[in-house]
């Protein structure tokens, strides 16, 4: 095999050299064209495969914290669907919570949750802009199935900045500016008052909380970037991101549950932008951990269950584009290598890590002819291999090896200067699995890679539709169709409480899934205000999984059939109406008496999963939002209410062992919010 | 500044009221139920049949069908039984007598649904009975120094023994496997319950529920010795001591003991209530053989004898039950249903053969270093022991 392994490693250092060679002869970079898609703060050019917002817009979204943040700006989207009320869980067309990637400067996030899921680890002073893919994706976009929701920070500025924020739940504080000629930085940290605030409450009206419940928080994050400005065309960037939540939630009982989770990306960056060329060299470092522990008193008898999840990531990857004949088309080609370490497990167990190296090689061309015909394809072909796979005689390729083609497909034709008709189809792998099937109540993300028995996920989708603009009206409207294979679904639920998670290939059944729906979009915008609506009819299920339903479909877990959004803003006045159809729980058991020799008993029966639908979510949230400057101050006021009908949105199950029922708590009910920034 | 203060703590307080919502639910799905239908044939005069519906979480009461049509299909013999007739909501009679080692098939309509059916062969008689601790002639069988005392075997005229009482079980076959518990009688409740924990020395025991406890013997002292002057410590069973306790009932796989000549075991453990057995041979002496000369509020031994799925049901049924009561908070994430052999719906049909024995409560007389006192000893296995064919009652 030393052949094999020789000619692999000049590829690697060929592809990863190519763009060092390529620089030295370009001068000047050009903004290339986006995927048809552009979108101001306010103003949204619309399309059905991507979408795209700079600051202000994500901003601008209402939400619990006060001001809003890329998630939810990406949840007020069409064929976004959301988890529980309230929090930053994404679905999109049909995809699970593992298959939309969070990605920031183009290295992925995993655990991009932060407050309760109230918002993400990503301190808003560092976004440039987001953009949400869900079709026609780009060769540098892999390892998911369903969405792309890209996080690009910005360059720190080029004088001094300084920015103070609070709001409900948070206090932040940031500077950049220069270091000199070339060099720049930014720091941006945030901190969470949220157990202060729970204390200072529960001693003022202690009846509130029964006496006895304590909480203890520790929430944090810290974003800083580095940036070294090499002549005009070439710059190169450090920037480390690493955020920690942390919640105990003490019971009179001696229960107590915690509830954590931590991200540390590390990202060096080079980037270099010619006339005809741009090429971009990154490596990164991610780590993401996530724990989930209970101690609660069941029948008398102190119970512990606990579950982590770890995840090690070390990623390098180049990125080359440039303009052919005559800048009328884009080639663009890459490479990206990442190694990754998963332990899954209890949180007291020995962990037992399963490595893994992804390479991906892609190649692009998009090209525009005479302005009325977008095309655009992309070709990738993946190299994956787990380390841990049992060895076999296979003469050509190793066991826990594969190479996997992928395929998207873009076209946008200009019918009339005023409408568009658009389509895209992708052919999409993913080979880390965020394991569907966790018991009601945990949210822990458990990501595994695939093994043995784990397949890569696959997704076949396509999408088509109109578009257009007629002067103070623009809309979108069409319909996307989603295959789904090799889903994984966790079926012993209980087995992860004990050793045998570290058999959980064993322990799981692979499906298959399905989605399909329809996605409407209008924007009316005038001088003083705008109105947006965003509607998704849509219909997700899972199916070919042996234990449940013998094989036949039921419903994915958020398969929510209606999702509307709307906005209205008025001057500095914004009004938000959100009506999602409930998502799917594993209901209570059903029940019969049967013999048992000489006695009887209840026994349950379980039809299968996600057959309860909870209530629909409905949400009217208020907001205002003020700037005014004194002196070099600039001051930013968002106040609003959430939930101003005090409608009840469940926001999670649980298990209460006091009383052997099920109990859902609800986190946004009326529930004002504020934040204040000033920047100077 | 005081002002915007009180201000801002009133805000966290809204804050902090709006965390604390919670609500009760329960996730009742309201899925078409499914058709129940329990049926352990035997070989009694009547086969009972339950058909129910599932009930949903939020239900209080069960939902029996109101029209219903089953009927029970002897395969062995391609006929037609008879159809059950409904006695009452849910409880389905039909007077026959199941035939030991013949096949049969239940088939169960119901409007609005698939036709429910299950088949299932009928197990043979387990040979099992119990001795007394002495051992006695016994017409046209002769084993040099231990006679057998067979009292619950019908047709027992051939033997002749003295009352006394059970001591000791003799297992000659078992071609099904078979469950063995003890029933309690209860005056408070006036009803029969299995003793919660029971133990043995048979070697074959399954041991799937063992509680982790061991039999210690309960003891008496100061017991007046019938042979000598003085009085003695005598415990229950001291032959068991130190064996594991199970959890209710006793499993003896089904096992070819045909080349080992049987064997001898004794039982004991959390028996409760009144077990009196002294006038048992006078009772059992007769063509009727066992259980109906029982006296109402006398506790017995059950031995059952079962089905290969009614063995699996009861298998996975004792796990689930064992899951319900459990203290471990991780089985409320089970979602496993129990063992159902029912196509089309859910439930058990099973068969099996039941026999009630005798149990005694005799305490013995142990060694308490005393030299008046005389040690009966545990009954001794006979060599070569072996009841022919026909002293067994008939399969």
């Amino acid at each position: 095999m030393r052949w094999y392994k020789r000619i692999r490693f000049v590829w690697v250092l060929t592809i990863l050299a190519y763009p060092i060679g390529t620089t030295a002869q370009e001068t000047v970079w050009r903004d290339t064209l986006q995927a048809a898609v552009k979108m101001d703060s306010r103003r949204v050019e619309v399309s059905l495969g991507r979408v795209e917002t700079g600051l202000e817009g994500v901003r601008g979204v209402i939400s619990p914290m006060g001001e809003g943040d890329p998630v939810r700006w990406a949840q007020s989207l069409p064929g976004v669907t959301t988890g529980a009320d309230g929090t930053t869980a994404m679905y999109v067309r049909g995809g699970g919570v593992g298959n939309t990637l969070f990605s920031l400067d183009g290295v992925p996030v995993y655990g991009y949750a932060h407050i309760l899921g109230l918002t993400t680890i990503v301190p808003t002073l560092a976004i440039e802009r987001a953009e949400l893919a869900k079709g026609g994706f780009d060769g540098a976009e892999s390892n998911f199935t369903s969405a792309h929701l890209r996080i690009v920070t910005k360059a720190p500025s080029s004088r001094q900045k300084t920015s103070f924020a609070l709001n409900n739940f948070l206090a932040s504080a940031g500077a950049e500016g220069p270091l000199g000629n070339s060099l720049s930085y930014s720091v941006f940290a945030r901190v969470s008052p949220l157990a202060l605030e729970y204390q200072a409450v529960r001693g003022i009206l202690p009846d509130l909380f029964g006496g006895s419940e304590t909480l203890r928080a520790s929430v944090g994050d810290l974003y800083t970037k580095l940036r070294w400005q090499c002549g005009g065309q070439s710059s190169f960037e450090a920037s480390i991101l690493g955020s920690v939540d942390r919640y105990g939630f003490d019971l009179q009982d001696s229960s107590h549950e915690v509830m954590g989770w931590q991200n540390l990306v590390g990202i060096a960056r080079f980037c270099r932008e010619g006339a005809r060329t741009r090429i971009e060299v990154t490596a990164s470092a991610n780590r993401y951990r996530s724990i989930q522990k209970q101690s609660k008193i069941y029948r008398e008898t102190e119970n512990h269950l606990s579950l982590r999840s770890d995840l090690r990531e070390y990623g390098v990857k180049a990125n080359l584009s440039h303009f052919v004949c005559d800048r009328k088309i884009i080639v663009g080609e890459g490479l990206n290598v990442r190694y990754a370490q998963f332990a899954p497990g209890q949180v007291d167990g020995q962990p037992r890590y399963s490595n893994t190296m992804l390479a991906s090689f892609w190649l692009q061309a998009e090209s525009l002819y005479p302005e009325r015909l977008f095309v655009k394809a992309t070709v990738r072909g993946n190299y994956y291999r787990n380390m841990d796979s049992v060895p076999t005689n296979y003469p050509y390729r190793r066991s826990g090896e594969r190479l996997d083609p992928e395929l998207s497909l873009s076209a946008k034709w200009a019918l009339t200067r005023n409408i568009s008709l658009e389509f895209t189809h992708d052919k999409l792998m993913q080979y880390y699995h965020t394991l569907e099937g966790l018991p009601v109540g945990w949210s822990l993300d458990m990501i595994v890679p695939t093994g043995e028995h784990a397949k890569p996920e696959m997704a076949h989708q396509s999408s088509a539709g109109i578009s257009g603009s007629f002067g103070a009206h623009r809309f979108s409207i069409g319909g996307f169709h989603k295959r789904l294979k090799n889903l994984i679904y966790y079926k012993y639920s209980q087995a992860l409480f004990s050793g045998a998670l570290a058999t959980w290939e064993n322990q799981i059944e692979i499906g298959d899934g399905r989605a399909y729906g329809l996605e409407v979009y209008y924007e009316f915008r005038q001088e003083n205000g705008c109105a947006r609506v965003s509607y998704t009819l849509s219909k997700t299920t899972r199916e070919g999984f042996p234990s449940f339903y013998d094989g036949q479909p039921f419903h994915a877990r958020f398969d929510r059939r209606h999702v509307l959004n709307a906005t209205v803003q008025w001057r500095d006045f914004m009004a938000t109406f959100i009506l999602q159809s409930g998502h799917w729980e594993n209901g209570q058991a059903e029940t019969y008496k049967l013999p048992f020799l000489e006695d009887s008993w209840w026994a349950d029966y379980y039809s299968g999963v996600n057959n309860y639908q909870m209530p629909t979510v409905i949400r009217l949230d208020l907001g205002w939002q003020k700037s005014f400057c004194t002196g070099r101050v600039e001051h930013t006021v968002n106040l609003g209410v959430c939930n101003v009908t005090n409608h009840f949105n469940p926001f999670m199950l649980y298990f209460d062992p006091r009383t052997e029922s099920w109990k859902e708590i609800a986190l946004l009910p009326l529930l004002p919010n504020f934040s204040w920034r000033l920047t100077f | 500044m005081k002002r915007c203060c009180s201000r801002l703590l009133l805000f966290l307080i809204l804050n902090a009221v709006a965390l604390s919502c919670v609500k009760d639910v329960v996730m009742d799905a309201k899925e078409k139920p499914k058709v129940v239908a329990v049926c352990v044939l035997n070989d009694g005069p009547e086969q009972e049949l339950y058909l129910s519906y599932t009930k949903g979480a939020s239900l209080r009461d069960p939902v029996y069908p109101t029209e219903a049509e089953a009927i029970l299909v002897d395969i062995s013999l391609h006929q037609e039984v008879g159809r059950f007739q409904e006695k009452e909501a849910g409880i389905w009679i039909l007077e026959y007598s199941a035939i030991p080692a013949h096949h049969y098939l239940l088939e169960v309509s119901v409007p609005g649904y698939d036709r429910l059916s299950a088949e299932q062969a009928m197990p043979l008689l387990p040979r099992i009975c119990a001795f007394g601790q002495f051992f006695y002639q016994i017409e046209g069988l002769h084993y040099p120094g231990l006679i057998p005392e067979i009292p619950f075997i019908p047709n027992g005229e051939d033997f002749e023994s003295l009352p006394q009482g059970v001591k000791s079980y003799y297992i000659q076959d078992l071609p099904d496997p078979v469950w063995v518990f003890a029933r309690n009688y209860n005056p408070k409740t006036n009803r029969h319950e299995t003793a919660e924990e029971i133990c043995t020395d048979y070697p074959y025991v399954d041991p799937f529920n063992i509680t982790g406890n061991l039999y210690d013997p309960p003891q008496r002292t100061n017991v007046p010795n019938p042979y000598m002057a003085g009085s003695c410590v005598s415990k229950l069973y001291p032959q068991l001591e130190g064996r594991p306790l199970h959890r209710g009932y006793l499993h003896f796989p089904s096992r070819d003991l045909s080349d080992e000549m049987g064997y001898w075991f004794t039982l004991s453990g959390r028996m409760e209530g009144k077990y009196n057995c002294k006038d048992f041979y006078q009772r059992y002496y007769g063509d009727s053989g066992l259980a109906d000369p029982l006296s109402p509020d006398e506790g017995y031994l059950e031995v059952v004898a079962v089905s290969e799925d009614l063995e699996t049901y009861l298998m996975d049924a004792f796990h689930k039950q064992e899951i319900k009561t459990s203290s471990d908070l991780s089985t409320i994430y089970l979602r496993d249903n129990v063992f159902s052999n029912i196509s089309g719906g859910l439930g058990i049909f099973g068969a099996s053969c039941a026999l009630k024995l005798q149990w005694s409560e005799e305490y013995e007389y142990v060694d308490d270093g005393l030299e008046h006192c005389v040690l009966s000893g545990p009954a001794t296995a006979p060599n070569n022991f072996y009841i022919p064919d026909n002293k067994w009652p008939r399969r």
